[in-house]
């Protein structure tokens, strides 16, 4: 078992009013398993992998349940022990490759900050690792990219590299916060199957986090069905697609846009 | 549940308590301000005289009332100054464009990029010094950086729909830019009237100070912090007063402009 | 590099635009150089030979360029009322005005940095909120104000400087850098307050940023964060500050002078606005025009350095 999630419950506090965003959330995931975590804006999805990643440590929020990677509960443990995991064997992308790379850094720099934190690594080995990563998710010239900045870039390079500083540690798991959303039908076709060709090259597991069903089904496994803080449906893809339960993963589902032959 | 905004309660209960002084200070002083008394050379601040008295035996209080007011009046008339001629500029400039755009522009540009006090201080070798014309060379000196402000709020509006709909209505130029653009753009000239205005009084106190400000027999916070100076050791009161009444008028008007720039 | 010479050319057009209106100003102005000079009692032949010795009756044109070719040989004309040249008169002041202001730009950046940080790590905490409350209070205080106070409290309580006392460079290089310290605080005091509120909301600003995270994520510690990611980014602003706050306190120095008793540029100045005395005035804002100009465009260049997104457009 690579990360087993039971009775995670998230409660802000911000606010006069407890409010609680993610309810009884449970899961299980194997080593290179693919599975997508599907629901509308504010179905707690994001806060759940925000959870997961170990970036939900603020003080206005109350959490309980239990996050189990590596036979450790990230939920629990001290920061430091949380920190030796984080970037290292749980990775995480995110919706907005226009802001999620540092502005007045070079690229270089973002992809290898992994290896500098977790590993004694000469700079030089560093950068090799950097330059590998970066030809591995397709980018064109990787020497070039490494000396430019993220403003030089378009959004479907820099989710690219994004995914590159992901994986230059070669992690267990990655997390991909709706990691197409903010790009081009195009670009997010190719985004998928540079996530699928990772997950089957590395032994990988993804998390994939979309409110788009039609992406989840050329790439996952696995489908968890949220709404409004609630898991309303766990099963297989197929399963899923072929069979849904819930009236309201059935709405979902009726809900992609059809371009083929029913 | 919105947090108490005690910028805006302490700036106008700061500002209140000066004007009051001031406006007072224009009808009565508990004193005449310029009657000299040998034997209160110096005196320590009392019941008679809350402030102490000066190197002359004048009443401080008195004096401070007359001197916040004249550095007032100054502050008020170099802001108005400035302010009126920034915004015919940056109105002009703005809406029109074009070539007088340009090269009004990059003059302000290069003043802009020089302290207004340095600015000041060459108008006033060409003028001379006195009330009137530090309200002048003062007042010029602050165009540059009002009619930058209404310059670029004018580029910001003339292309909104509101100043569309009036053109096609058949508005006139001027009535565009005076009637619907200005009123639109006052929250903005607002906070930085304020912020003219902290700076207006902080150059008027130092040219004072300098003695190239406001000349005898007007009064004034900068040209008594001067004499103070003097008698620093003995008679340290004399120096806090004016001093004193100089940082509360600016912390009052920085506490409402902040409060209003944290509105938007 | 095409970059740096583009400012280059900027700063050099900037300084001619000043020049000219500084030239223009003192030409426009009603009065006679000449007669100024020699005073009522002076015969119209004599005048006319002055007028004629002093270029006054050159084309409006031809004199500017005379001036300003003049001043690039470091010839600027001859004072009024000493009637020494001015190069001489100012000369040996410059490097007060420079070091003095260098000083406070030093305390101002360091303090800037030390206090703006330590506000936004401890967001809310009892110390930041004291700071705020200080730094909203310093705002208000003019500097030659904040001098006073300095003089009073630092040199005739604690007896820590003789106010008054000031030291050549020329004769004791080190007294004269310590003699500067308290006027230098007292120039920086506002400045720093300001700076250290921008750095501190700049920084709490950044770390709602999207790229923070991403940081994070990466098993960044809360200081890596701090350091390698948010503060170069914080700083944008706050390098633009600076440079107009170098500018402000470059004419602080010409009050704060008065209040310390230094024999520097502010002092000269003075006496030659209220003696009308203006080839040196002219002289003096033409040079601190140069520092702020010249200063501006360090600025720029570091502001280039500091944020990639702004090498591209000139």
């Amino acid at each position: 078992m690579l990360l087993e999630v039971r009775d995670l419950n998230i409660e802000f506090h911000d606010h006069l009013v407890p409010e609680t965003v993610v309810y009884d959330f449970d899961m299980q995931m194997q080593e290179g398993d693919i599975i997508g975590l599907v629901g509308e804006s504010g179905s707690g999805k994001t806060m759940t992998a925000l959870a997961i990643a170990g970036l939900l440590r603020r003080h206005d929020m109350k959490k309980t349940g239990q996050i189990i990677f590596d036979n450790k509960d990230l939920l629990t443990c001290p920061r430091s022990v949380l920190r030796t995991y984080q970037g290292d064997e749980i990775s995480m992308i995110f919706q907005e490759p226009m802001t999620s790379l540092n502005p007045v850094m070079k690229i270089g720099k973002q992809v290898e900050e992994s290896l500098l934190l977790h590993h004694k690594m000469s700079k030089e080995e560093r950068k090799k690792r950097a330059l590998e990563v970066l030809k591995e998710v397709e980018l064109a010239d990787p020497e070039k990219v490494y000396e430019q900045y993220p403003h030089e870039l378009s959004g479907g390079m820099r989710q690219r590299v994004m995914i590159a500083a992901a994986i230059v540690g070669n992690p267990k798991l990655l997390i991909a916060d709706e990691p197409t959303t903010a790009l081009d039908v195009t670009i997010q076709a190719q985004i998928v199957e540079l996530l699928k060709k990772i997950n089957r090259e590395r032994k990988m597991a993804v998390l994939f986090i979309s409110h788009d069903l039609s992406l989840v089904r050329t790439l996952c496994n696995r489908v968890i069905v949220m709404k409004g803080g609630y898991i309303v449906e766990d099963a297989s893809t197929e399963e899923i697609f072929l069979n849904p339960k819930e009236e309201y993963t059935k709405n979902l589902i009726a809900a992609i846009p059809k371009c083929e032959k029913k | 549940m919105k947090k108490k905004n005690w910028n805006l309660i302490l700036g106008t209960v700061i500002t209140s308590i000066m004007l009051l002084l001031i406006v007072v200070g224009f009808f009565f002083t508990p004193y005449d301000s310029q009657q000299m008394n040998i034997d209160l050379k110096l005196a320590s601040p009392s019941l008679a005289h809350p402030l102490g008295c000066d190197h002359f035996g004048r009443d401080i209080l008195s004096r401070v009332m007359e001197g916040a007011g004249t550095t007032f009046f100054v502050a008020i008339g170099t802001v108005l100054l400035g302010c009126v001629i920034g915004i015919i500029m940056g109105a002009v400039t703005g809406y029109f464009g074009g070539i007088l755009d340009e090269i009004l522009m990059r003059l302000n540009d290069a003043l802009f990029a020089f302290p207004s006090i340095l600015l000041a201080l060459v108008f006033i070798s060409l003028f001379g010094s006195g009330k009137y014309n530090v309200i002048l060379a003062l007042g010029i000196a602050f165009v540059p950086s009002f009619a930058r402000i209404v310059r670029s709020e004018f580029l910001r509006c003339k292309s909104l729909d509101y100043v569309r709909a009036a053109r096609l209505a058949g508005a006139s130029h001027l009535r565009i830019m005076f009637v619907h653009i200005l009123p639109n753009i006052l929250p903005v000239l607002l906070s930085s009237l304020m912020i003219g205005f902290n700076n207006a009084v902080l150059a008027e106190a130092s040219m004072s100070y300098l003695g190239i400000g406001v000349q005898p027999p007007d009064s004034s916070l900068g040209m008594m912090l001067s004499e103070a100076q003097t008698y620093l050791f003995r008679a340290p009161w004399y120096v806090l007063a004016p001093g004193v009444a100089i940082v509360l008028l600016i912390l009052g008007f920085a506490l409402l402009a902040e409060s209003i720039n944290k509105k938007k | 590099m095409k970059a740096i010479l583009k400012k280059l050319i900027t700063m050099i057009i900037t300084l001619f635009i000043v020049s000219f209106l500084v030239f223009l100003a003192f030409s426009v102005i009603p009065g006679d150089p000449a007669l100024s000079k020699l005073g009522t009692q002076a015969t119209p032949e004599a005048l006319e030979a002055l007028r004629e010795e002093m270029g006054l009756n050159e084309p409006f044109f031809t004199r500017y360029f005379t001036w300003i070719g003049s001043f690039f040989t470091g010839d600027m004309g001859t004072s009024y009322s000493y009637g020494i040249p001015v190069s001489e008169l100012i000369m040996d002041k410059l490097p007060i005005t420079l070091v003095l202001t260098g000083i406070a730009l030093v305390i101002m950046m360091v303090f800037t940095v030390l206090l703006g940080i330590y506000a936004a790590r401890h967001e809310g905490g009892i110390i930041d909120r004291i700071l705020m409350v200080v730094n909203q209070i310093i705002m208000a205080v003019p500097a030659f104000f904040a001098g006073i106070i300095i003089c009073f409290v630092f040199g005739l309580i604690l007896k820590w400087f003789t106010p008054g006392a000031f030291v050549s460079y020329e004769k004791d290089f080190g007294g004269f850098v310590a003699y500067l310290i308290a006027p230098a605080v007292a120039i920086a005091l506002p400045k720093c307050a300001m700076a250290s509120k921008l750095l501190r909301s700049s920084l709490i600003e950044q770390g709602n940023m999207d790229y923070i995270r991403t940081a994070y994520s990466r098993g960044n510690t809360t200081k890596g964060v701090l350091y390698r990611h948010a503060l170069r980014n914080a700083m944008i602003p706050v390098v633009t500050f600076w440079a107009m706050a170098y500018t402000d306190m470059i004419a602080g120095s010409v009050v704060i002078e008065q209040v310390f008793g230094i024999p520097g540029i502010g002092r000269i100045l003075l006496t030659g606005i209220s003696n009308r005395d203006y080839p040196v005035v002219m002289a003096i804002i033409c040079l601190l025009a140069l520092f702020i100009i010249v200063a501006n465009t360090l600025v720029d260049l570091i502001y280039k350095w500091i944020d990639p997104r702004m090498r591209d457009n000139g």
